[in-house]
């Protein structure tokens, strides 16, 4: 009676129910969150699982070539050869050696060290290769000791075995070492290749290799990725048409297995070559500019006149970009650095203009009615102003002389004399209009950012000191403080050779460049011509018989202005050759301006050491050319 | 009757496991050797065929009439005069050679010892591109050396067994040289591609810089470089009829069509190296 009691209790037994609740809801939570994981977090999961077994290998493309006007390669692409492996190809010899090594530690019964067995393994299949590559091409190249960082960081990447094969040595290589037997390849980059080597170096420019900047369309923006170091322009035109010239990057993802090792390449991306360049350089006037240049610092602007194009800009001293390659060393970089040689002297160097401003301070005259083609003064060797004594460079003096004899002989005491009459105002003012006070706005990057300088009373006051006589004296005679650039100098030759205000200077090449004034930003210089012809027939006999007859190029009507301009370098005065020219006068094509500096008190002037200069650029230019009328 | 097939159905799987754990479990020198004796087994039935063929041939031409005989006999003659002719013009050839190298200091050019040998077997189809010739390290055949014909280049002694040997053909995929092509000095490399569907083998030339241009009115030559030593200079590969430019701007990749008559070949040359040779 009792055991059936007993058994119907059991039945009913409330407690064994809340322990069935207990389970089951314990079963409903795991449910819960196996239908969690499985159905709600299947994206996170799914993406999780995606970045441990796939990798990303960007590949840069190559850049663009850089042709001078007349189709000459300046810039272009080297292949460099490198013996490589992958150590996908490699991982069974891996393999066999460590085993082979395994069993050695076994019967010398050594401890285990997995670490030090793969890492010996992974030494002696390479020296394998590089041993192989030894016999085929009978050298003695080594393994860099820097192999296993390179396995645990770029697993995925070639490792260079032997660097920069000869081209024989490539062929060689690809002849002997078997297509189906061996895990080394030969991997072809490329290096920047500059034929000319140091010529035109500023305006060109360098590159230097940086991690690429992946293009946001490349897919696999989350997944572990390796790159090859692309290349970036860091100065001249290739760093301002780095847009350009950059090769559109490439990319292919791959899945790997558990090791790292590629297994299956799932989506690729070619890379391509940036697109060439045609700048406006000739590079034949480069050079015969860059021989006659001196052994000294100084630059050189050449400029097509109707279309603003740089034919030539030469920056001394110059480097030779090629050094660059594969690595810019430190002892490199200093010696560039040393020798002064990074800075673009033409568009970034800072020089008193001289007695090459002369020809503003003419304009402004003229403008302002100060000065006529008749107008006369008398040079005795100096002009007084104040209680101070302003020299002339002829210090027995000109005697009496008219704006054109002024400008053929460079008297600056003609310049003094109507400069203050005139005042600063106009010949800043015609200084300014000519473009002399702001950036060129040329494509290169290397434009002087601190601005040139155009003094007038305003910018002496923000310096701190007051504008005296003395101050329009000497920028009357293009010293004092005003500052030009080369580049800002040859606009200037340019604007005028075309009786205009601005040049819009370009370093590209553009047969189908629009090159009106509304171009170049420019109006008509607003002078009488009697007085523009009087200038431009000083400079013609400056060139003739004045103080540029050393520039004189037979058969070419040249008009140009010296100028001997004066700085004080760590207490020593020393001497700035200047000189700006055009020609043919009649039909001016090319405009130019040339600045030497010197490296002892009065070692260089105007026209004995910026003329040969300027002679050999025309000489160059004309040279078989039809001068037309 | 039916546990009877059973059971010997079950031996069989068991003998062929048994091999299968013997092939993993035997150290890698026996397996080498097992496959030598087993290439140099089956040599004979390579070569028997082949003889066979020669003396089939032979009886053909020999139940020809006596004036066919006659004739081929004279243009035989004749061809062997003209043959003559040519040998006493490459003899003068050589000794001018010889002078120069002497005069300017130049290491000799007849730097390989021939052997013609004739073809075995053939295997061309989309796995192989090989041949099998009737001479192997008994006659001196290197492993490596250039094989060529009157054509051109051949391929490259991939394997030698004791009396045959087995040429990795040009249009084999593992086939890789470097070459030049006619009239420039560049070195650019070559690498067959196998066979094309319904076509003879052809090979893809690479590295070739973006200045080269071939088309179908001009084609280029492609010729043998003797930069890595293996081959003599300017034999001809192959024509090249168009080239393109790579992704990468710098190198063009084009098509280089084979001679047809590599899939005909009765008889080859190998040039072994004169310092294999030596060492050997």
């Amino acid at each position: 009676m009792a055991e059936k009691k007993f058994e119907s209790d059991a039945k009913r037994n409330e407690r064994l129910y809340v322990l069935y609740y207990i389970f089951g809801a314990m079963f409903v939570v795991l449910l819960g969150a196996l239908a969690y994981r499985h159905i709600f977090m299947y994206g996170y999961y799914q993406k999780k699982g995606l970045l441990q077994t796939q990798r990303r290998i960007i590949q840069p493309g190559a850049r663009g070539d850089i042709y001078d006007r007349n189709g000459r390669l300046i810039v272009g692409n080297r292949p460099v050869f490198d013996a490589v492996v992958y150590f996908n190809d490699a991982r069974f010899d891996f393999r066999r050696e460590y085993a082979r090594l395994n069993k050695l530690r076994k019967q010398n019964k050594e401890p285990f060290d997995y670490a030090k067995l793969a890492i010996a393994a992974r030494t002696n299949v390479l020296q394998s290769y590089i041993d192989e590559i030894n016999s085929i091409l009978k050298t003695d190249f080594v393994l860099d000791a820097d192999f296993n960082r390179h396995f645990s960081g770029r697993q995925l990447m070639p490792l260079p075995l032997v660097k920069n094969l000869s081209i024989s040595q490539h062929a060689i290589l690809a002849e002997k070492l078997r297509v189906d037997n061996s895990a080394v390849q030969i991997y072809t980059d490329t290096y920047r290749y500059y034929p000319y080597a140091d010529r035109a170096a500023h305006a060109v420019g360098y590159i230097r290799p940086e991690i690429e900047q992946v293009d946001p369309d490349i897919p696999g923006d989350d997944l572990r990725t390796f790159s090859f170091l692309g290349k970036i322009g860091k100065s001249g035109v290739e760093k301002a048409f780095e847009d350009r010239l950059a090769g559109e990057t490439g990319a292919e993802i791959w899945v790997v297995d558990h090791n790292g090792f590629t297994f299956e390449k799932i989506e690729s991306k070619p890379p391509r070559k940036g697109r060439d360049l045609q700048v406006s350089l000739e590079m034949e006037l480069q050079g015969a500019i860059e021989d006659a240049f001196p052994n000294r610092k100084g630059a050189a602007v050449a400029l097509d006149v109707k279309t603003g194009e740089i034919l030539a800009m030469v920056s001394r001293p110059s480097y030779d970009p090629n050094m660059f390659f594969p690595t810019m060393t430190h002892a490199i970089y200093n010696d560039i650095r040393d020798r002064g040689a990074w800075l673009n002297r033409a568009t970034q160097g800072l020089y008193p203009p001289g007695s090459t401003f002369k020809v503003i301070t003419a304009l402004a005259g003229i403008k302002s009615g100060v000065i006529g083609p008749d107008t006369v003064s008398y040079c005795d060797g100096y002009y007084q102003v104040g209680s101070r004594k302003f020299p002339c460079h002829n210090r027995y003096g000109h005697g009496e002389v008219n704006l054109q004899q002024a400008i053929e002989k460079s008297c600056n005491v003609f310049f003094y004399e109507h400069g203050q009459k005139m005042g600063i105002g106009p010949i800043a003012k015609t200084a300014k209009e000519m473009g002399l006070d702001s950036p060129t706005g040329i494509e290169l990057h290397e434009e002087s950012t601190r601005l040139t300088i155009v003094p007038t009373p305003e910018f002496k006051r923000k310096h701190g000191s007051g504008w005296s006589r003395g101050d329009t004296a000497n920028v009357s005679i293009g010293q004092g403080d005003l500052r030009q650039t080369p580049l800002q100098m040859a606009c200037f030759a340019a604007s005028f050779a075309r009786g205009e205000t601005r040049t819009k200077p370009s370093i590209l090449h553009d047969t189908m460049r629009k090159t009106d004034m509304k171009y170049h930003g420019a109006k008509k210089l607003d002078i009488p011509k009697s007085g523009y012809d009087a200038i431009i027939e000083g400079m013609v006999k400056a060139v003739e018989s004045g103080t540029c007859r050393r520039a004189a190029v037979e058969g070419v009507k040249i008009a140009a202005k010296s100028g001997t301009a004066q700085v004080m370098v760590k207490g020593r005065k020393l001497t700035l050759a200047w000189m700006i020219a055009f020609a043919p006068v009649e039909n001016p094509e090319i405009a130019a301006a040339v600045i030497v500096e010197g490296e002892e008190p009065g070692d260089a002037s105007g026209g004995a050491t910026a003329g040969p200069i300027m002679k050999e650029m025309f000489a160059e230019y004309f040279k078989g050319r039809q001068i037309a009328q | 009757m039916a546990s009877s097939h059973k059971n010997t159905a079950r031996l069989n799987i068991g003998i062929f496991i048994a091999i299968l754990a013997l092939c993993l479990v035997v150290p890698s020198g026996v397996k080498n050797f097992v496959s030598d004796m087993f290439g140099e087994f089956r040599a004979p039935f390579d070569i028997l065929p082949s003889h066979l063929r020669d003396l089939q041939k032979y009886w053909s031409l020999s139940s020809r009439s006596k004036r066919d005989l006659i004739e081929a006999g004279r243009d035989l003659a004749r061809l062997n005069a003209a043959l003559e002719l040519r040998v006493l013009e490459n003899e003068t050839l050589r000794s001018r050679i010889k002078r120069y190298e002497d005069m300017f200091s130049i290491p000799p050019t007849g730097m390989y010892k021939q052997h013609i040998a004739r073809v075995a077997r053939r295997d061309l189809n989309a796995w192989w591109q090989q041949l099998v010739i009737r001479k192997g390290s008994i006659d001196g055949i290197k492993e490596g050396s250039a094989v060529i014909y009157g054509g051109g280049v051949v391929g490259r002694i991939k394997e030698v067994g004791l009396f045959t040997s087995v040429v990795e053909l040009v249009s084999s995929r593992n086939f890789r040289m470097a070459a030049v092509f006619e009239g420039d000095d560049r070195p650019v490399i070559y690498q067959g591609v196998g066979q094309v569907s319904f076509g003879s083998g052809c090979g893809e030339v690479t590295d070739v810089y973006s200045d080269m241009t071939a088309s179908v009115s001009k084609p280029r030559k492609l010729m043998t470089s003797s930069i890595a030593g293996v081959f003599p200079e300017g034999l001809p590969i192959g024509t090249v009829s168009s080239l393109n430019l790579n992704y990468d701007g710098i190198f063009k990749t084009g098509r280089v069509d084979l001679s047809t008559n590599l899939s005909a070949l009765n008889e080859v040359l190998v040039l072994v190296p004169i310092e294999a040779e030596q060492k050997k």
